[in-house]
């Protein structure tokens, strides 16, 4: 490691402020970006099973519904 | 020899436009490439933080480059990719290319507004000033503006086709902006200091603080091909929804298909 000890490493000479914010703003945009884009698909997903699972409650249905006219 | 290429070249553009294909092609290449952000990302940072060497004028301050440089150049390599999609669109009208637009977005606006903020953040200490009306920054808070035009643009219109051609000619437009960030540094005498890094020119500095610069722009190379891949995909499965392949990719394969009359 370049520096002697954690607390010079957080500290950076007095750039540590400065370094810290730009790795911590680099961090939530990218935090952001995957998690928003991970929960954005998983809603579509949810949403498209939840059709196929009513289409097929409806097609059970509607089967049952010709079987008891005898068709 | 050179038939056969070209003949594959245009299958695979025919292929291109068609949604499900790029659907099923990529399930791969976006666990790929998230999976090579995230060990790029990760040891980059550690290497660039704490073992890179510190700069012999600038101190700790030079390592926020680790982080300013890749998401300056990778904001405009997404720029570029958004124009390329929009030429593509307004020529050959693919419905992929508003895919792609529409996918980048986000991370383009949220990568510009990191590289403008990591920058004002690293000039305080070594400029003396949070901001400077300097070529390279100017330029680059253009590409911001353009981006967040595009977006509202979108937004703002409700015809799927129209959207997607306004969308297309600002993103192609927009990319004379590309090059003005590039030589910004060599046009105006500024602050900005010149590239500090190229992919085609040996680099000036010692290699213990290049190469975690290297590895940090590839590892956000990756997250941009993991993301954009991602919503590219998430579109598609929004704008096909209503299509069958889309359905049996989410139906219960024990569900008991309909009957029909046919006797």
């Amino acid at each position: 490691m370049y520096f002697s000890s954690l607390s010079e490493l957080i500290a950076m000479d007095g750039h540590g402020p400065f370094v810290w914010l730009a790795y911590g703003a680099a961090l939530v945009v990218l935090l952001v970006n995957f998690v928003a884009t991970r929960l954005a698909i998983r809603r579509q997903e949810n949403a498209l099973r939840w059709r196929a699972e009513a289409a097929a409650m409806h097609a059970q249905q509607s089967n049952r519904a010709r079987e008891r006219q005898g068709l | 020899m050179s038939g056969s290429i070209a003949a594959a070249l245009k299958q695979l553009w025919h292929k291109l436009g068609s949604p499900r294909w790029f659907y099923h092609i990529t399930q791969s290449w976006v666990r790929l490439f998230g999976v090579m952000a995230l060990l790029l990302l990760v040891s980059g940072c550690i290497w660039g933080v704490a073992f890179a060497p510190a700069d012999y004028q600038q101190g700790n301050s030079f390592r926020i480059m680790y982080v300013h440089v890749p998401a300056a150049m990778v904001s405009q390599s997404l720029y570029l990719g958004m124009g390329v999609a929009g030429f593509i669109g307004l020529v050959w009208r693919m419905k992929l290319a508003d895919v792609a637009i529409a996918a980048t977005l986000p991370l383009g606006i949220t990568l510009t507004a990191l590289a403008l903020f990591s920058g004002s953040v690293w000039g305080r200490p070594t400029w003396g000033s949070w901001w400077e009306w300097d070529g390279r920054t100017v330029s680059t808070l253009v590409m911001l503006f353009l981006y967040l035009g595009i977006y509202a643009l979108r937004g703002a219109i409700a015809d799927a086709d129209v959207r997607a051609r306004a969308a297309a000619l600002v993103s192609l437009v927009g990319t004379v902006n590309i090059p003005v960030i590039k030589y910004s540094v060599e046009w105006w005498n500024t602050l900005h200091q010149p590239a500090s890094f190229s992919l085609t020119e040996k680099p000036t500095m010692p290699a213990e603080m290049w190469l975690p610069l290297l590895v940090m722009t590839l590892g956000l190379y990756c997250f941009a091909g993991h993301n954009v891949l991602s919503r590219m995909r998430l579109e598609i499965l929004r704008r096909e929804a209503n299509t069958r392949w889309v359905s049996e990719l989410y139906a219960d394969p024990q569900a008991v298909p309909p009957k029909t009359n046919e006797r």
